[in-house]
């Protein structure tokens, strides 16, 4: 108890709680930006942190990256302009919500779910940390070509029309994934001697272009003036969302479970956890029909889900000095500057400290509760504006978000590029969600399954020999056959009964 | 723009798997290995031109209404397809001359001239182009850290 | 913080409309400065940047700003450097792969096109094992690595014809082995790399020893060695090839500041000048220290001179290796 005490003293102390509430806002306003990731937000503070005591300057990151992440949903209900990969899995979804009077709703959920998300996620930080480590450290290449494959196979269930326009989308995506020389061969491909080519699609430019520039292309040649969009139904930010909570309790537990398993692996994130949570929503789900067209239901589940890897990302982290992604590794920098080694004697040489940071995560993902409410109040009038002032002002805005992202003009070229092809796809609808999946996970296809192969010999039954492999691999294969088994074994019945 | 038919999308799938196979075909595996540069580029092409024969057979029963490619509602109305390309020729011309003039007056007569394209008033437009664009001036490049292109005879502005 | 930094945005914007009349002829810097990253946000080189562009800053006077011009295994970013304005407004952090990308036929660009400020850090190569392995020291690992077939032995921790690949190509060819003696798994980084070896993907990662310190920490990788001519300060109990296998290879990666070729002579001394105090400061020894980067200092002419050298090493095993086009 006394460590307790020791604890809640470093973090409820004026001088902390306030850096906690000015990263909070800081984060907020990177995150909402898109363009501008939790990473950027993180690598922006670390010079500040550097002049503060290890508490606040772990505080400043943990809140301002909880925040971000929220955020990014903002433009993306608002705007169809996801701020981050993990809010791109349902986008249609929140948008579509706002477009019919329901964007208060779309936010709200986004924004309860992160934060119940974010919460569970610090418990098993809390609690399960260390034991989960050690089976995040069992993950190699096979387990992760395995776990890959399944990703993929939730394109079939985040394609919203007929499944072969939904195919084309998802090998377009692979496709541009192969761009330039991030690949294990590091040779450049389909470059032409570009330089910009050669460093690969940007991501978020891409993204920008294929959501936010069609959609204003889409607005613009409307040839039936877009409805104003009906004054929200005064249900409020929160209230819907008790309702929410009461209807789909399974998929909020499901989500958080997926989300933090899958952040604490480091190859996996929380970007892909959205999109598995989504897909996970849609296949169990009873009215599967109603997804991407502003149905919360895959928003309270995929949301949750990204917001508890981004905690589930700490315990590799924490425990051995094991970055999940590019915000944990900035972190573990700082955690040794500030001379708390990260390490499985963490919790033995510095509890306070480890337990401080514990209650700081508690205490970003509670204050995030208010600060989203105003941020979603604030950013409502922008919904009043007419189009034909709107739509410009998000174009500016798409072009420097596409700009900030790696500082250069080629990002604004890949947009445009983009953004036509999003908007000559969504007028023959081909589905612009399996060409993101294909694009977050073709390179981790491509990596995972050569090193494997390199490792092997060549020998494929290796993807087989590791127990956990073995068992993921078996699993997939049979998700992909069991369908078709079913199908053959129903026409045989049938033919039978028909003779 | 066009509207494609399940047939017409099942050529272009076709078609760009024997592109992807085409332009992959030079990039050699790794060292000792079967496998490398051209595996998952490979992969893909196959993938297209398996896809593409799946939709064109599958199409072929409804062939004359499949055949004909449909042009979008908004093509024949000149307003909205000039609506379209301004949009399109504003992010041209940011591309262009951002970096010659900077970013406070590309932004700003790049919004003005699509707030006046797609009518919005005279006044609106000017104080709505005015004010955008200080604000993304001063979030990104003051807060943010962000280098937008600065311009030589705006620079008292920060 | 905000706050802070909304303070800083009027202040700045209040002394900047004062300071119009004067600025024609005010001396450099007058204005803000770019600091190009090549790499991306929260690796090495990355924090290294930041933590020097916040101590210029303070030596400066006017806001140092980090940006990262990442991919192309760092060719975007080093070609950002060099075609800027050699005005002294952009710099940048110029790593040891310029030595390598001209001779693997990836671009123009060498040394040569940039004029170097200082050289603020350099990380040995080191030879790291899981504690699983059955090797303990490196002779036996290399009497095993010589005595099994070929391609036995499995290494990682950068991509394929990355620094570690050759460092550990170089480490080979010193003992007369085939440079592919070991199979290299191309990874995206050093992270990576010790998290598959943890797992069993692989038996090697050659990277320096700071990349794999929480893991050595926390007893699950083993420092083997070090591919530096003396000691480690931080890892005492790493032998140098030398006095463990004698081997005579070293290899350690730097990282320097530089400017694109042709800066004036004035901004290269203030500069120089500016970078040698951030350097000598403590914070950014601590920093340093306790992330576990190597502290190195070398002034401009003698970066230059480093970087030259190791253009030819570098191109001579590359060469030798195959890796070179």
């Amino acid at each position: 108890m006394l460590i307790f005490e020791q604890a809640a003293a470093l973090v409820f102390d004026p001088y902390v709680l306030g850096v906690i509430l000015a990263s909070a806002i800081f984060g907020m306003l990177v995150g909402a930006i898109p363009g501008l990731t939790a990473t950027m937000a993180t690598a922006l503070l670390v010079p500040m942190t550097f002049f503060m005591d290890p508490v606040p300057a772990i505080a400043a990151i943990v809140t301002a990256t909880a925040m971000a992440i929220f955020a990014g949903d903002i433009p993306a209900a608002l705007l169809r302009m996801p701020g981050t990969p993990s809010s791109a899995a349902y986008v249609d979804d929140a948008y579509k919500m706002t477009q019919s009077g329901r964007g208060d709703e779309a936010l709200g959920a986004a924004l309860v779910f992160s934060a119940i998300g974010g919460l569970f996620g610090s418990i098993v930080l809390m609690t399960l940390a260390p034991a989960l480590a050690e089976v995040a450290l069992r993950f190699s290449s096979e387990e992760y070509f395995w776990l890959v494959l399944l990703g993929l196979s939730c394109a079939v269930f985040v394609t919203p029309s007929s499944p072969t326009r939904g195919l084309i989308s998802l090998l377009f995506g692979l496709f541009v994934a192969t761009i330039g020389m991030e690949n294990p061969s590091g040779e450049p491909r389909f470059s032409f001697g570009n330089l910009e080519l050669m460093a690969g699609i940007q991501f978020i430019p891409a993204m920008i272009g294929l959501f936010a520039i069609s959609e204003i292309l889409r607005t613009v040649t409307a040839t039936i003036p877009r409805q104003k969009i009906p004054r929200s139904d005064g249900h409020g930010i929160f209230k819907t969302q008790w309702k929410n909570l009461k209807k789909y309790p399974v998929q909020t537990v499901r989500g958080n479970i997926t989300g933090t398993a899958l952040g604490i692996l480091p190859g996996a994130g929380a970007d892909i956890a959205a999109w598995i949570s989504y897909a996970i929503s849609k296949r169990f789900s009873k009215t599967p029909e109603k997804f991407g067209t502003g149905h919360v239901e895959g928003l309270v589940e995929a949301g949750a889900s990204n917001n508890s890897a981004v905690s589930g990302a700490w315990i590799p982290a924490l425990v051995f000095g094991i970055p999940g992604d590019s915000i944990t590794a900035i972190v573990i920098g700082v955690l040794y500057i500030k001379g708390i080694n990260p390490g499985p004697t963490i919790f033995i040489n510095d509890p306070q400290t480890v337990y401080a940071i514990f209650m700081v995560f508690i205490l970003a993902n509670l204050i995030m509760l208010p600060l989203g409410w105003l941020a979603i109040r604030g950013a409502r009038p922008m919904l009043s504006i007419p189009p034909s002032t709107l739509m410009p002002m998000i174009l500016i805005f798409c072009i420097v978000g596409a700009f900030a992202i790696a500082n250069s003009t080629a990002g604004i070229v890949m947009m445009l590029i983009f953004g036509i092809i999003g908007f000559f796809m969504e007028e023959n609808d081909i589905p612009i969600a399996p060409a993101i999946l294909g694009m977050v996970l073709g390179p981790m296809l491509e990596q995972n399954f050569i090193t494997s192969m390199i490792k092997a010999d060549g020998d494929i039954f290796r993807f087989f020999e590791r127990p956990i492999a073995g068992g993921l691999g078996v699993f997939t294969i049979l998700i992909w056959t069991l369908p078709l088994v079913m199908l053959l074994l129903r026409r045989r019945k049938q033919a039978r009964l028909a003779t | 723009m066009i509207k494609l038919s399940e047939l017409h999308l099942g050529i272009l799938a076709a078609l760009g798997g024997i592109v992807l196979l085409f332009a992959s075909a030079n990039f050699a595996p790794l060292p000792g290995q079967a496998y490398g540069a051209g595996t998952m580029p490979r992969l893909i092409g196959w993938c297209a031109i398996l896809l593409g024969c799946f939709m064109v057979a599958t199409s072929l029963k409804h062939l004359p209404e499949m055949a004909k490619p449909h042009l979008a509602d908004w093509v024949r109305k000149p307003r909205l397809a000039f609506a379209a390309l301004a949009c399109l020729a504003v992010i041209v011309f940011y591309i262009l001359f951002a970096e010659t003039l900077g970013f406070l007056p590309t932004s700003f007569l790049g919004l003005l001239a699509l707030m006046l394209v797609l009518r919005t008033k005279w006044p609106t437009a000017i104080l709505a182009s005015l004010a955008t664009t200080l604000a993304v001036y001063y979030a990104f490049s003051r807060l943010l850290m962000v280098p937008l292109p600065r311009t030589e005879f705006l620079s008292f502005l920060g | 913080m905000l706050r802070r930094t909304l303070l800083c945005t009027a202040l700045a914007f209040a002394s900047a409309a004062v300071a119009v009349p004067a600025m024609a002829q005010s001396a450099y810097p007058d204005r803000p400065i770019q600091l190009i990253v090549p790499w991306g946000a929260g690796g090495g080189t990355d924090a290294v940047a930041r933590i020097l562009g916040t101590l210029l800053q303070q030596e400066l006077g006017v806001p140092v700003n980090v940006v990262n011009r990442t991919g192309g295994s760092g060719v975007v970013g080093h070609s950002a450097i060099a075609t800027a304005k050699p005005d002294g407004y952009t710099i940048g952090v110029v790593t040891i792969e310029i030595d390598m990308m001209h001779w693997q036929g990836l671009t123009a660009l060498t040394y040569k096109d940039f004029d170097f400020l200082a050289m603020v850090n350099a990380d040995p190569g080191g030879v790291m094992v899981s504690v699983d392995s059955p090797y303990k020291t490196l002779p036996d690992l290399l009497a095993a690595i010589k005595e099994k077939p070929s391609g036995t032995f499995k290494a990682s921790g950068t991509g394929q014809g990355g620094i570690w690949h050759l460092g550990l190509a170089g480490w080979m060819l010193s003992h007369g082995l085939k440079p592919d003696q070991v199979t290299w798994v191309p990874s995206q980084g050093a992270a990576p790399g010790i998290t598959d070896m943890v797992a069993g993907g692989v038996d090697i990662v050659p990277t320096s020893l700071a990349e794999g310190r929480s893991m050595i920490d926390a007893k699950r990788v083993i420092a083997l060695g070090s591919m530096s001519p003396e000691r480690q300060e931080l890892f005492p109990d790493a032998p140098t090839l030398k006095e463990s296998v004698q081997s005579d290879w070293t290899l350690a990666v730097w990282r320097t500041i530089a400017a694109p070729k042709g800066l004036p002579e004035d901004v290269a001394t203030k500069l120089g000048v500016a970078l040698e105090k951030a350097y000598n400061s403590p914070e950014y020894k601590k920093f340093m220290t306790e992330r576990g980067f190597g502290m190195r200092w070398a002034d401009g002419k003698e970066a230059t001179r480093i970087v030259s050298e190791d253009d030819a090493t570098l191109g001579k095993i590359m060469k030798e290796a195959g890796f070179a086009k």
